[in-house]
């Protein structure tokens, strides 16, 4: 199958909207999640995951506390917040907008 | 807002980043562990699924420092580290560093001393509302004012015929108010103490426009006994009652009622020691009293106001103001003095010029200068580093080659440069601190405003912006050598200089240092040899064991005699005798005589003093002919008086003048001259009167009493105040001091610019001690191959170290030689200096040769350095 990298400046997107849905996930289950939800397609590059959300909680789009896994292990768990789903629609919108237009362009034979 | 809350984050998260970087660090591994357990779960060997574990994640550490990036907070670490590899580098080489932090400190403190007086003299407003509004008023003085450098001048005191007039009609000020200096006595535990009073018109407090810190100002029904007090009187003689506010004072035993009590920087007016000029200490007012009504002398003759100070309306100029007083002044000579041939003047000047006049222009001289020195001391920093810079360069080098970026050079430098000016800084504010402090000291009566100077943020925010500057200065300065010694060290392999024409830059700076040092030592040395002049000079007097204080109010004669009877019959005391005010705190008092019987060109003029007959003996007056006073010469006793041999030498030479009659009286001695107004100035002509005799004349500023002991004088301050109010309890006993200390503080004028010009005169000699010391090690460096194959070819270390020593004096000497024809010059264009005269050859020649010492002293370490150059090392290290 194949596997693609996350085109890049998405990966924040991918993060928020994967907290949108599935609310409260620590740094491992939002890989998995994005994974997963993209059938396996999209792979994060894991390491990469860390510093953008540092950038998201920088920004106030995520917040984040330390929980406790079902495994018993301490992991700290992050949530979007009104303002990251305030962010989450408008840069959606926006994504949208650009990938059909880009599709359209494709398309246009 | 959301920036705001972005940055409350951030902080947050800066004041916990050990627990976040360990917390992320946690995460991440959490992270890995997990996936390894999926993996494994999927059938791999643990090993291998931790392998492919880590292979998904990526590089951790690469994560874990893009992930603390993103926080923003880097610039602090790398500035954190930057300050640390600085103070390593710096303690490396303590000498460079002391060096550098000691001129910049001393540099810097001198600078902020000066700026902080001329911010606090010059640049503040005074502190009333709307300063630039106040108006200083000047009339006419009389002819008839004997002794006033120009009699028909418009800067005296303002008639109040006119002054009433000025009044009623101007429309462009909107208020006047006239005050006179006096002088009352407050009863107090230790008898009753001297104050200085203002008699003001009721305006006075409205004009200004302050207000008290407690009660109120006057108002215009008030009556005569209400008087206002001031914030340091308040503190020092009522603890700050505030029940004193509406109750009683007694002043010159008559009861006042206290209206209000002015805050402690209210000093106005300012140059009030002028009533008492040498005899008081400093420039303060006590109380304030309303003046009282001041009808004019018979033929219309206006009584005068000494100071007259008006607030301009709004907008006004001082041009359209002194026009208009001019016009009303016209209108009162032609109609109320029409036939007397008075004249009105008037003038017009701002009070923060008055105030501050007398020391304006040289303030900002000193300011200049003290500028001067601290550009040629961040010249010198400069130079300092470039020579540096060239031992560093393959320190640069290197950590060029293992990839150190040109903004991260920049940033060490600067951070360098960042250390050494804030350590010089803190030093100079210290020392600025102590500077300024003494400074007030020295000038406290004399400096108008002095009170009003602080160190206050004004001058401390100079200070760091300067800091600031000279950081940047020193790391581009650091930086742009380092880079230019490294590349050239890269492309010359090994051989690092700047190049001649920084050479030449250098050479000038430090020929300009020693030039400075040696005229502002010329000058130090003159100063010197005027205080030790001065205090040999032959003053007239004895002042050991001379024990002198001041009397208020004007008393009795009897009562002078008196006290000089009691305190004579002291055990302990020699001789005691009271006159007007002791020799050096003296003013002038002067009038004119003639010599009966003899036709006389002009009119002679002499100083008029009024003695008890103790007098002499007490101050140790030589009688050179006839004798002293005694008490028979009293009220019914024939008039007599004594001379100074000058007014015998001036006017009544070749001939014997005892017995001369003058129609001040018969001479009856002469005493030897003595220097009345200042050490540095000869007698003048003088006439003596017995007090008894003409008391009636003494004025109202009271009479000094000196008293001569057998040992120190101060034993016996207690007998002595315990003997004059037995005479009389009401005087006030005020300015005790020894002769020799009023003989000190007649110099005062001479220790603030000793004081100065010594101060100046080191830190030039430290600068060009300092800036020579740099340039020879620099050159010592620079020619270190040079050096390497002369030694080689067979020089001996000691030809090298005297070639270094040459070159040092060669470079001061040329120093030398333009600091003494540019003295020359100066003399030549300002006669002599202000104070200490011309300088000898004896003075040059010290002076060259201290300095010429110095500046081998500064040339040793570089030349040492450059005779051991071990020509193997050398020359192999390229």
């Amino acid at each position: 199958m194949a596997r693609d990298a996350i085109p890049p400046g998405t990966l924040h997107l991918l993060i928020l909207r994967t907290l949108a849905r599935d609310g409260e996930l620590h740094g491992f289950e939002i890989a998995e999640s994005i994974e997963r939800t993209s059938d396996a397609v999209l792979v994060v590059e894991e390491g990469s995951l860390y510093p953008a959300l540092q950038r998201l909680l920088v920004n106030g789009w995520v917040s984040a506390e330390w929980g406790t896994t079902g495994g018993n292990r301490r992991a700290r768990y992050y949530e979007i917040t009104a303002a990251g789903r305030k962010q989450l629609e408008a840069e959606e919108q926006q994504y949208l907008r650009i990938a059909g237009a880009i599709a359209r362009v494709l398309q246009a034979f | 807002m959301f920036f705001l809350s972005t940055m409350s984050r951030r902080l947050r998260l800066l004041l916990r980043r050990g627990r976040f970087e360990r917390g992320l660090d946690e995460e991440m591994r959490l992270h890995m562990e997990l996936r390894g357990d999926r993996l494994a779960a999927g059938g791999l060997s643990p090993e291998e699924a931790r392998a492919m574990a880590r292979r998904r994640f990526g590089n951790p550490l690469l994560a874990h420092d893009t992930s603390v990036d993103v926080w923003g907070w880097r610039w602090l670490e790398q500035l954190t580290q930057d300050l640390r590899f600085a103070i390593r580098t710096l303690r490396k080489s303590p000498g460079f560093t002391v060096t550098v932090v000691l001129t910049l400190a001393l540099a810097t403190g001198a600078t902020t001393s000066i700026f902080s007086i001329v911010n606090g003299v010059l640049l503040r407003p005074l502190p009333f509302p709307n300063p630039d509004r106040l108006m200083q008023i000047y009339g006419r003085n009389f002819a008839s004012d004997i002794g006033r450098p120009a009699p028909d001048a418009v800067n005296g005191p303002v008639g109040t015929i006119e002054l009433a007039e000025y009044a009623a009609q101007s429309t462009t000020f909107e208020g006047f108010a006239a005050y006179d200096l006096s002088t009352t006595h407050l009863d107090g535990p230790d008898g009753p103490e001297r104050l200085t009073a203002i008699s003001a018109d009721r305006e006075f407090f409205s004009v200004l426009g302050v207000a008290p810190v407690a009660g109120r100002t006057f108002r215009p029904d008030d009556p005569l006994d209400v008087v206002v007090i001031s914030g340091r009187l308040w503190q020092r003689r009522f603890e700050r009652d505030l029940a004193l506010v509406g109750g009683k004072v007694t002043l010159d035993g008559r009861p006042f009622t206290v209206i209000g009590v002015m805050p402690e920087t209210f000093q106005f007016p300012y140059s009030a020691a002028s009533l008492m000029d040498g005899a008081l200490p400093e420039s303060r007012t006590d109380v304030w009293v309303p003046s009282p009504p001041l009808p004019p002398l018979p033929n219309n003759v206006p009584r005068r106001r000494a100071r007259v100070t008006g607030r301009l309306k709004p907008g006004v100029s001082v041009e359209a103001a002194t026009a208009e007083l001019r016009v009303i002044a016209q209108r009162v000579e032609d109609e109320r003095y029409a036939g007397t041939g008075r004249r009105v003047g008037v003038r017009v000047r701002p009070l923060a010029e008055e105030v501050v006049e007398p020391v304006r222009g040289s303030l900002w001289i000193l300011l200049g200068a003290v500028g001067l020195v601290l550009a040629a001391a961040c010249a010198n920093v400069a130079n300092l580093l470039l020579a540096r810079m060239t031992v560093r360069a393959g320190e640069v080098a290197t950590r060029t080659a293992l990839g150190a970026g040109a903004s991260r050079l920049v940033r060490q430098f600067l951070a360098e440069g960042l250390i050494v000016s804030l350590a010089g800084g803190l030093g100079g504010a210290l020392l600025a601190m102590w500077g300024t402090n003494l400074l007030i000291r020295l000038g406290a009566a004399k400096i108008p405003r002095a009170h009003e100077v602080t160190l206050d943020w004004h001058v401390f925010a100079l200070l760091l912006v300067a800091c600031g500057g000279m950081a940047v200065v020193f790391g581009v300065v650091g930086a742009y050598a380092a880079s230019r010694a490294s590349s050239q060290l890269a492309k010359e392999s090994g051989h690092a200089t700047m190049g001649r024409t920084y050479g030449r830059i250098r050479d000038v700076l430090v020929i300009a240092e020693v030039s400075l040092a040696f005229m502002l030592a010329i000058g130090a040395a003159l100063v010197a040899r005027e205080a030790i002049r001065l205090r040999s000079v032959p003053s007239g007097i004895v002042t050991d064991n001379v024990l002198t204080l001041h009397l208020t109010p004007r008393a009795q004669a009897s009562d002078y005699y008196g006290i000089e009877k009691r305190v004579s019959a002291l055990n302990g005391v020699r001789a005691a005798g009271l006159t007007q005010l002791v020799p050096l705190q003296n003013w002038g008092w002067n009038a004119d005589f003639r010599i009966r019987g003899q036709a006389m060109a002009g009119r002679p003029i002499a100083g008029l003093r009024y003695v008890t007959p103790g007098y002499f003996r007490a101050m140790g007056i030589r009688v050179v002919r006839g004798r002293e006073f005694t008490d028979e010469d009293d009220e019914a006793a024939p008039r007599v008086i004594v001379v100074n041999e000058a007014l015998v030498r001036r006017y009544l030479p070749d001939r014997d003048p005892i017995g001369v009659d003058l129609d001040r009286g018969t001479i009856v001695g002469v005493i030897r001259d003595i220097r009345q107004a200042r050490l540095d100035r000869p007698a003048e002509p003088e006439i003596f009167y017995p007090a008894a005799q003409n008391v009636t004349m003494a004025s109202d500023i009271g009479m000094s009493l000196a008293v001569r002991t057998d040992g120190p004088p101060q034993a016996l301050i207690g007998q002595i105040r315990a003997a004059v109010r037995e005479v009389n309890p009401r005087l006030a006993i005020f300015n005790i001091k020894t002769m020799d200390d009023v003989l000190s503080d007649s110099m005062w004028e001479l220790n603030l610019y000793r004081w100065l010009v010594t101060m100046f005169a080191t830190l030039a000699l430290v600068l060009a001690v300092v800036g020579l010391f740099g340039v020879m090690s620099y050159t010592a460096t620079a020619r270190v191959r040079e050096f390497a194959v002369r030694l080689a070819l067979g020089s001996n270390p000691a030809g090298l170290a005297r070639l270094m020593l040459r070159r040092g004096a060669w470079l001061a000497a040329i120093g030398l030689a333009l600091g003494a024809i540019m003295t020359e010059q100066l003399l030549m264009a300002f006669g002599a200096l202000p104070i200490g005269g011309r300088p000898d050859v004896v003075i040059y020649a010290s002076v060259a040769v201290l300095l010429l010492l110095l500046a081998l002293a500064a040339c040793l370490i570089p030349a040492i350095r450059a005779a051991s150059v071990d020509p193997v090392t050398a020359l192999r290290s390229e």
